[in-house]
This record gives structure tokens, sequence and C-alpha cells, in this order.
């Protein structure tokens, strides 16, 4: 098949440009790039491995997705596309509703269905859970609906080791708890970014490191040293009360390997943070999730950490193209013209 | 070709009346409890807003023949809020804006401003619920992970506030004698979703506002009630998590708080600025003209322990 070259645009949009070009080295596994701003258009071409030859052979291939288009017309997770036939030399036409391009912006979250059919969550350092999924390592998912480890149901993970049937929860380490989860649902969960200060954060762990204290949180974290935190732990975790402070603490290292803040708190004689049990979490007694919050900063001011909403480009599944390959990605918008 | 009149076809007469449709507008609440600030033009793009921090109580005796009080340090917190631009723009083709019975620049002047004030709402949300403490309600009558919003929930919650030392936001509505009517207490105020108002009106000792002894004193249209300890507000607008609580029912974020625990900044003479530019602009022919608006806008919470992120699910079953 010949080379399409920039497609034909929106006939009645005027002033089009092109406002994003991405030459994007893939992973196979569904993607977010950044955009300047919400596109009407996107094409998409996937060049191929460039060791193993483009994917533009007439071989039978699979059923690579070759080129994909989207306009915004189009829901989310929808394209238009070029893909090769399974089993046979030949392209067809498809057109998908699923695994295509997503437009979002962070101030509007996109809205993702929980995926159901988790078998386990084990005892371990880091908790590794199974079920069949999508999701990309560095994604943020919520746990709900577990049994075994009720405790963890509302809790959002950033997650690493991803594979078709699994990933890990990077930052908790579940060794201690009573027993594995027998099953779960995972909700994939685009965090509000939009924050001048840094955003809330889940706490997964307490330690207490001579006179200071050592928090490891659930989602890749954002504090910063001379950031001001508030600690809010229901009591049934431990260390409750013993981090209340009106004045926020401060932190005075982080540790990002860890997913960890220090504070200059010594908790050295509180009840040591632990999960409470599961029949705890069932019970009306239970009272959520303990939580780390921003509270300012201490002069000198460090500047540097706000974000503004932003607008992103997910590629689904479909047009994620295959690892270590790449792909040009384009965006147009056009400044459509209202006539009669 | 004749033209026989009783050929022709009956004449169509159009007029227009906008009025005939009426855009849906959701209502914008959630500045209701900010504190407005503005930085002046040409003094940078960051808000520093300054708390200092509380001073450890002053319990020593002072002994006789001592040199003075013990000293203590006093410091301050600082809370960044950073301004960001936001805007978009209409093209009119002349022709329409000559030939159209629709006022097109008005109508457009009006969604563009309506659409600002839309992303303000929507960014202030996302703001509160990127930092604000999250409170799941764990004793109401749907049971779930959280459960919905129920009494004994509002009660904690107003001891949380009260505890944390946060002012309540709205006076005494004392009693009167009108049948129906109850007093209200002085309250936090609370922001709800539009989808919650079945369960809300089943908490305990809910009251509409317009029962209260004065219903002149409810808060604008948008008011919707008071459950004691909390008037509260609702917003089509309000955050919703899909799908989110432990059985997958959809959750609820509701904002409620004292005081102005969040604080929202612009630039000075730029919280809303509308463009037009005329078709001189356009090339040769002069064919188009544009509109555009713009702000600039940025939010952050000031207050962590003034304000709570409640998260409920509620009765709720969507036809649309």
């Amino acid at each position: 098949m010949a080379f399409n070259p920039a497609p034909t645009l929106n006939p009645s949009g005027n002033f089009t440009t092109t406002v994003d070009r991405y030459h994007v080295l893939s992973t196979g596994a569904p993607k977010q790039i950044p955009l300047q701003t919400a596109p009407d258009f996107i094409y998409l071409q996937n060049i191929g491995v460039p060791t193993t030859g483009s994917s533009w052979t007439s071989s039978a291939a699979g059923s690579v997705v070759k080129e994909a288009w989207w306009n915004s017309s189009y829901p989310n997770g929808y394209y238009w596309g070029t893909v090769n036939t399974p089993s046979a030399a030949t392209d067809q036409k498809v057109f998908a509703t699923t695994g295509g391009f997503s437009v979002f912006n962070t101030a509007v979250p996109i809205p993702y269905a929980p995926i159901t059919g988790g078998t386990s969550i084990t005892t371990a350092n880091p908790a590794v859970a199974t079920i069949a999924n999508t999701f990309s390592a560095g994604q943020v998912v919520r746990i709900q609906n577990a049994t075994g480890m009720e405790q963890l149901n509302g809790f959002l993970f950033t997650i690493s080791a991803v594979t078709g049937a699994g990933f890990s929860l990077q930052y908790l380490n579940s060794s201690s708890f009573a027993s594995a989860a027998t099953s779960f649902s995972a909700q994939l969960v685009q965090i509000p970014v939009f924050s001048a200060i840094p955003f809330a954060n889940y706490i997964t762990a307490v330690a207490s490191v001579g006179v200071t204290t050592v928090i490891t949180l659930s989602v890749t974290h954002n504090f910063y040293v001379g950031g001001i935190v508030e600690v809010d732990i229901p009591i049934q975790y431990g260390m409750h009360g013993a981090l209340s402070n009106q004045n926020g603490w401060q932190i005075i290292a982080v540790n990002a390997a860890n997913n960890t803040i220090t504070i200059n708190a010594n908790t050295s004689t509180a009840t040591p943070f632990a999960f409470p049990t599961s029949t705890y979490a069932l019970s009306s007694a239970y009272q959520g999730l303990p939580q780390v919050l921003p509270y300012g900063q201490v002069p000198p001011y460090q500047p540097g950490f706000a974000q503004s909403p932003q607008w992103y480009l997910q590629l689904g599944s479909a047009v994620a193209g295959t690892n270590g390959g790449y792909m040009e990605v384009i965006c147009y918008a056009s400044s459509n013209i209202v006539n009669a | 070709m004749t033209t026989n009149i009783s050929n022709n076809p009956i004449l169509i007469n159009q007029s227009l009346w906008a009025a005939m449709l009426v855009t849906p507008t959701p209502s914008f609440i959630a500045k209701l409890a900010a504190e407005q600030t503005s930085i002046p033009e040409n003094a940078g793009n960051q808000q520093l807003l300054v708390r200092p921090q509380q001073l450890p109580p002053a319990i020593t005796a002072i002994p006789a023949g001592s040199l003075g009080p013990p000293p203590v340090i006093l410091q301050r917190n600082i809370v960044s809020i950073d301004l960001a631009l936001y805007g978009q723009s209409i093209w009119f083709d002349r022709r329409l804006l000559e030939q159209d019975q629709m006022p097109w620049l008005a109508v457009g002047t009006e969604r563009l401003g309506i659409a600002l004030r839309d992303g303000e709402d929507l960014l202030i949300y996302n703001a509160l619920s990127s930092s604000a403490v999250q409170y799941a309600c764990y004793q109401g009558a749907i049971i779930d992970t959280p459960t919905s919003i129920s009494s004994p929930d509002i009660n904690n919650l107003y001891s949380i506030l009260q505890t944390a030392n946060s002012p309540t936001t709205t006076r005494i509505i004392v009693g009167d004698l009108r049948f129906g009517t109850s007093p209200v207490i002085s309250s936090y105020w609370m922001l709800c979703n539009t989808r919650m108002t079945a369960t809300l009106q089943a908490v305990t000792n809910f009251q509409f506002s317009a029962q209260y002894p004065d219903p002149a004193q409810s808060q604008g249209p948008n008011e919707y009630g008071t459950i004691p300890g909390f008037r509260i507000w609702i917003s089509s607008n309000c955050p919703i998590s899909s799908q989110a609580s432990k059985l997958s029912q959809d959750v609820y974020s509701s904002f409620c708080g004292g005081g102005n625990p969040y604080a929202e900044v612009t630039l000075d003479a730029n919280s809303t600025r509308l463009i037009y530019r005329d078709d001189s602009y356009s090339g040769p022919l002069g064919l188009q003209v544009s509109l555009g608006s713009t702000m600039f806008f940025g939010c952050g919470i000031t207050q962590p322990t003034w304000i709570i992120n409640v998260q409920s699910v509620a009765n709720y079953f969507n036809i649309f």
C-alpha cells in the first residue's frame, strides 16, 4: 500500500494548523502524550521497528494498525484505520470503537469502567495483583470490591511490572496482611493534577526513624523538600494523634524510588502504623483511608511545582504500535468559521 | 415558462425567536467560598498567601528574678498559586452576521462568557479534588464503600470542622411563628451534586430552604436546604467519580467547610476579557470577524483542615 500523505482536513475549517507533531517510540502499551491544545484531527502512521523492518510490508503481519485517523466528532477510544488483514497479505479499513485515540484534559478526568475478575492480590513486597488488563506501568488504579484484603478498597495505587495478566502495587508492602485477596476489581483513574500545590495522597506505611518519620505514599507523589503537609490518619491505623499538628509538618527529605516523604515528627513512642484487618474494614466503625495533604511551604519559596490543566492524547492499545517501533503522530486544529 | 399563481408552493415565512430554545446552563457555585484575590498587572504570575504558624500556649510561669519569658520562634507557611491564561474564540463569516436574523455576536458573547465561567467552575472543583482531604461516608442507608450521606456522617463532619477551629459561614436564622419552619443554626457550607437531592432529602432533619423561618435568608436560588450544621448548595457541575465505589456505583464529591479555605486568583481586571476583532483583520476581502474571551485564573486550597471532600453514593436513576 502506498504511503498516504497528510490527510485531507475538515473542509469546513479554515486557518488549519498543525499544533502537535510527535515522533513516538512505542513500548507496545497504551501511551499518553501531552498536547498544546485540543486537536480537531489526528493522523497516526505506524512506521515500525527499525531493526526488523517497516510495518508497511505486504506480508501477513497480524492485525497491526498501519495508520489511523480520528476527528473531534468521534468519541474517545474510536479510530478509523488501515489494518493488516489477519493471516493474509492484504490490508483492510476498520472503524473501531475501542483501543483508539482519546483526547482529554486533566481538568476533566476520563471516567473509566472498572475491570472485574481480579483473582488475587498477594501478601508480598510489593503486592502483586492478578487480573486481565490493558493498563500500563505508571498508571493509577483504584482497588474495588476486594475480598480477603478489604482494607485496600478505595485506595489508589501507582502500578508497575504490568503484564496483560496483572501488575504490582508498586508502593504497597502487604507482607504483614493476614491473608491474600481472592477477588477484586480495578479501575483506571486519572487523578486530578490541577494543583498549585502537590496533590493529596494515600499512606501505605509509616516508619519512625530516630526523631523523624518516613511516610510511604500509594501514588507517585509530587511533594518536595521544604513543603508542609497535614497528615490525616484514622484511629484504626495507629499513629493517629501522634501526627496531628495545627502547623503541619515540614518535609525534610523525599525519596523518589521508594515514594516516601520524611517529616520532622518524632513518633518513636506512638502506636505503630498498621493496616486494619479485613474484618475491621467491613465493620461500621471503619473510617476510611490515611492521607497526606499539602499544607503549604516554609520560606524560602520554592517555585516550579504548579500544574495547570493539560490536554493529553492517549494512544489506546490498538494504536499503541509495537514495542521498539516508531510512530508519527500529527495533530491538527482548525478555527471553524460559523457560517449559514 | 409561464408562472401560474395557483401552481406556486405555499409561501413559507420564517421568523427566529431565540428565546424559544433555552440553552441549559449549570449553576456555578464552586467559587461560593473562595477567597477572591488578584495580582496587579506586571506583578508576576504567582500569588503567595501567607499564614503565620501557631505559637505554643503561654503556660510557663515566669519565676521571680527571671530575666524574661521563654523565647518562641514565629514562623509562617506560604501557599503559592500560579496564574494561567484560559480562553477560546469564535470566527464568524461576515455574510452570516449581515444576512441572518440571529444576533450572532450577542449570542456568541453570551456563550463565551458562560463557557468561561463554566470553565472556572470546573477548574475550582478540580483544584479542590486534587488537594482536599477525603472523607468517605460510612454510616449511610445505601450500603457500599462509601455509603450514602447520613445524619451521623453530617454530625461527624460538623465535629471535625469545629475541632479544626473552622468558623461557620452563615449565621443563625431565628425561629418564627410560621407553620412548617424551624430555626437554622449557624452553619458550614456544603456543595453537592444535583443528583444527590433525593438522598439529601432522606437525611434526618433535612429542611428545604423554603422552610427557613425567613426564606429570604437563603443565599441565592441554588441553596437547596440545610441539614443541621450545613447549608447546602447544589449544581450539576459538582464532581462525580464514575463507578468508583466498592460496588462500582458513582461516587459523588461534596465539598464542605468553613470560612474561605481556598483562594481564587486572577490578574487585576482580567477575570474576564472579551476580545472582538472586526473584519478588517481577516484579509483583503474582510470575510471574517472574530470574538474571543480570556481569563487569568488560578486556584488552590489555603486551609486544608477547613475543607473536606465528602465521598458518598446516592439514589439516582438517569434517563438521559
